[in-house]
């Protein structure tokens, strides 16, 4: 068969995922690539995600254009 | 284009009783097998599905079939079964371990996406739960959606939590204002109220309790201490009583037993008793002269035994001053213990921190014995001095409880205010730290919720736009189609499918498409679905999914075949219905792009077995050759193969034909619709606009020699054995050279899609003029 391996469906939404937290800056690129993991295997678990919105990091404003 | 299928070899597998080897032409992105029913096609498709898919194929999910017991041909034992496929280059080879196919190969095996008849509505009608299952493999993101429903937990716990704390302050905060009208509403607001009121101290207000509970136990034990003299003074004096009556006996005795008086009997007690312990006596200790001791015990046991009754009034007389004598130590002990509680209880009460009215007016230097040194002589006066005291302080110990309850009503109240306090505190701070965490779990999930519902509906979106791409193709402007996949927003897991019919849209196809409509549908559904998940190495097999169709919409199936899906990968199609092998054979469809296999009747000695289809054109080329010559086969093959011809002529050029029951033209009907201003003007060519072939001549030709056909090609008369066998062969080379200059030497098809001004083959190589009729007056529509 021929190089890498298709992403499956829950590969490719986690990437998408991960992709808008960090752009939300709900995440910081060093934890993303794990979680874009943990999510894309159904592994995230209740207190996984309280513990990762625990740490106190600035929350952009949803309703506000950061541009 | 991907890797292209090699050969299958099949052997004990169902239908193949005996061994089977395809070769599949690697040029031919179409592999079309044709047979009728029961010769084998399913065996092949299960096949490819066994090494490819390791399923059972059509066996698979069928009642009371086992694969052990089925899939090995009748009779034949399972290890006798033996599936080769070669792909690529690569071989892999399937056999049944148990009842599992195990597959053998270097790589992993090529993705076959196989479509069946029996499978072709599964999308179409199935519940919506049911349809969404069966589209999983290309939608279903169930992993992220576990994490996206831990996600929906944790904000909703979050949530919950703040709710309890929100109530909890709520609560707080009504129990402060209760507590703060209940002082009268002393401050501006109950809040700052009992802040202020948390900050008092608690521990002052506990000593002053335990002080008030010093008084009061104070109280308690003095008349305690008094009760307790009472009874050590009544028990003194019923032991006097007893000493005197004893004293009384022991007079009445000695009147009786004059011989021993009982002093003498006293010393003589004490006397034996000092012989028994110095039993070595010699001398007496009181006149010092000899004795013998044994002697003078003996002596003095009987004059003991003379005034034994003396000796017991004695004995009574010793036991009852004994007792009297503890009970007067009892009553000093109590009376300093009346005295020593009685000091106390004045001190508290002198020195008591609580405001008690009645303690302001008594005269401590009335009771000089309670706060003066203890003498043992005066300690009868200090009792009594302690009742009167005690008697004067009685009035005073309601007010000391008063105080007492008010107090501790004072330290209950401020412990509320202190906790309520804390509690509001505990909870504003509480909330502080859960509300930015509550927004940003709230951010992500809309986030991911956002996210999933585009990506899927982005899928669907993806799909439904191929789907009506080739829906359209096949079905262009039938007003049908439209179709679009819903995911419903209240369930999870569910997809509706709605499309457009007539004037209505938004409708469930399956309620209004007809059948046949419905099978293109789902053949439709199908494709895309396939592409969307395929790989560079998938393949694709329509397994008897075309049934009976008019000649438009088999042409446009075939089109849309090669067009759309053969282009990336190649496709095997396996079917049942003549016309469909029959278009490729005449010329009508890109025949060059498709190997076309034919399965003989199956026999279950022979088992599946198959010979290569060869195009009619090429049958024409080979019985041009052929010595001796086939007359009637010549004439009978170019008379077939030129009513082919003509009769796609005269569609795409909406000829006026003459009318034949049931359509069944033949060669001079056909002939005779191609006008003669169509013929001069008709005219092909190899590469655009160059090489132009005018077909005027060719026509001509063949009409001075059309009817060998009729003569030599399809009937039994002595005037077609008159026709020379140069006129046979002039016939059948004129059809062949009619057809070389149709038909396109790459792809086999004739010209049949228009570009707006030229027809052209399935591969854009050889053209046909004009577009238009230029006798006709039916406006030519465009493909």
């Amino acid at each position: 068969m021929s190089g890498q391996p298709p992403k499956s469906p829950d590969q490719e939404l986690a990437a998408v995922i991960t992709k808008a937290f960090v752009d939300a800056q709900l995440v910081d690129e060093a934890r993303a690539v794990k979680l874009e993991e943990r999510i894309a295997s159904g592994a995230m678990r209740e207190g996984d995600w309280r513990l990762l919105f625990e740490i106190q990091r600035p929350l952009r404003n949803p309703g506000v254009d950061h541009g | 284009m991907a890797k292209k299928l090699e050969s299958l070899r099949i052997k004990g597998f169902r239908g193949a009783t005996s061994q089977v080897d395809f070769s599949f032409d690697s040029e031919k992105p179409v592999i079309l097998i044709f047979g009728e029913n029961g010769t084998g096609k399913s065996t092949i498709v299960d096949a490819i599905d066994f090494v490819c898919n390791q399923s059972g194929g059509s066996l698979a999910g069928r009642q009371e079939t086992n694969l052990k017991k089925h899939l090995p041909s009748l009779g034949a034992p399972a290890t006798g079964l033996s599936v080769v496929l070669e792909c690529g280059g690569s071989e892999w080879s399937a056999s049944l371990d148990s009842s599992k196919p195990v597959v053998k190969g270097s790589t992993a095996c090529p993705d076959a996406a196989i479509l069946r008849r029996s499978k072709l509505l599964e999308f179409i009608d199935e519940a919506p739960a049911g349809r969404y299952k069966a589209l999983a493999a290309f939608i279903d993101v169930s992993r992220v959606e576990k994490s996206e429903q831990s996600l929906r937990d944790a904000r909703n716990n979050i949530r919950d939590k703040i709710d309890v704390a929100s109530q909890a302050k709520v609560d707080a905060i009504r129990d402060m204002e209760l507590a703060w009208q209940a002082e009268g509403c002393p401050a501006p607001d109950a809040v700052r109220w009992a802040e202020d009121k948390a900050d008092e101290d608690l521990e002052r207000l506990l000593a002053t309790q335990n002080k008030i509970a010093a008084v009061l136990t104070a109280f308690e034990q003095t008349r305690l201490a008094q009760d307790e003299r009472h009874r050590s003074e009544a028990e003194c004096t019923a032991a006097e009583a007893t000493l005197e009556s004893a004293r009384q006996e022991l007079h009445a005795a000695e009147i009786e037993s004059a011989a021993t008086e009982s002093q003498l009997l006293q010393l003589l007690r004490q006397a034996q008793s000092y012989v028994e312990t110095h039993p070595d006596l010699t001398v007496c200790p009181v006149c010092e002269q000899p004795i013998d001791a044994a002697q003078l015990r003996s002596r003095i046991i009987a004059r003991r035994e003379a005034g034994r009754a003396v000796e017991e009034a004695l004995a009574n007389v010793l036991q009852a001053q004994s007792t009297l004598d503890e009970h007067r130590r009892v009553l000093d002990s109590r009376e300093e213990g009346v005295i020593r509680w009685g000091r106390s209880l004045a001190e508290l009460v002198r020195t008591s921190e609580v405001a008690v009215p009645q303690a302001q007016s008594v005269i401590w230097s009335a009771y000089p014995l309670v706060f003066g040194d203890l003498d043992l002589n005066l300690r009868k006066p200090a009792v009594e001095e302690v009742g009167l005291m005690l008697e004067r302080l009685g009035p005073l110990e309601a007010s000391f409880e008063g105080a007492r309850n008010s107090v501790g009503n004072d330290v209950a109240n401020l412990r509320n205010i202190q906790t309520l306090s804390r509690n509001l505190a505990r909870q504003a701070e509480l909330l502080d730290g859960l509300e930015p965490q509550r927004q940003r779990l709230d951010r992500a999930l809309q986030i991911m919720e956002g996210e999933r519902r585009g990506y899927v509906e982005g899928i669907l979106d993806l799909v439904t736009d191929r789907i009506e791409a080739l829906y359209s193709r096949l079905h262009p402007d039938e007003k049908v189609g439209n179709i679009k996949f819903l995911l419903d927003p209240d369930k999870r897991a569910s997809l509706s499918v709605r499309g457009s019919f007539e004037t209505q849209t938004d409708i469930p196809p399956q309620a209004y498409y007809s059948e046949s409509h419905l099978d293109t549908l789902g053949i439709c559904i199908f494709l895309a679905l396939a592409e969307r998940r395929a790989s560079d190495d998938t393949f694709i097999v329509l397994d008897d999914v075309l049934t009976s169709t008019d000649q438009a919409h088999l042409d446009r199936f075939i089109e849309m075949i090669h067009d759309e899906c053969a282009v990336r990968r190649q496709v095997v199609l396996t079917t049942h219905y003549r016309p469909l092998r029959d278009r490729y054979r005449y010329a009508q469809g890109p025949v060059a792009n498709v190997q076309l296999i034919e399965l003989k009747r199956w026999t279950r000695a022979r088992g599946v077995s198959h010979t290569n289809t060869k195009p009619e054109i090429d049958e024409l080329r080979r019985l041009l050759t052929v010595e001796p010559l086939d007359r009637q086969a010549l004439a009978s093959r170019a008379g077939i193969l030129l009513e082919a011809t003509l009769d796609k002529l005269t569609l795409l050029y909406h000829c006026r034909v003459r009318r034949q029951a049931g359509n069944d033209y033949d060669l001079g009907d056909l002939f005779g619709g191609i006008d003669k201003r169509l013929k001069k003007a008709l005219q092909t060519g190899a590469e655009p606009h160059r090489d132009a072939v005018r077909l005027e001549a060719a026509f001509d030709r063949l009409a001075s020699s059309k009817w060998v056909r009729s003569q030599v090609g399809a009937h039994y008369n002595y005037t077609g054995m008159e026709v020379s066998d140069k006129e046979v062969i002039e016939f059948g080379q004129a059809t062949l050279d009619l057809l070389e200059s149709l038909v396109c030497p790459k792809c086999g098809d004739l010209p049949r899609k228009s570009d707006g001004s030229l027809w052209w083959c399935g591969c854009d190589t050889r053209w046909l003029s004009p577009l238009a009729n230029p006798g006709g007056s039916v406006e030519v529509a465009s493909n």
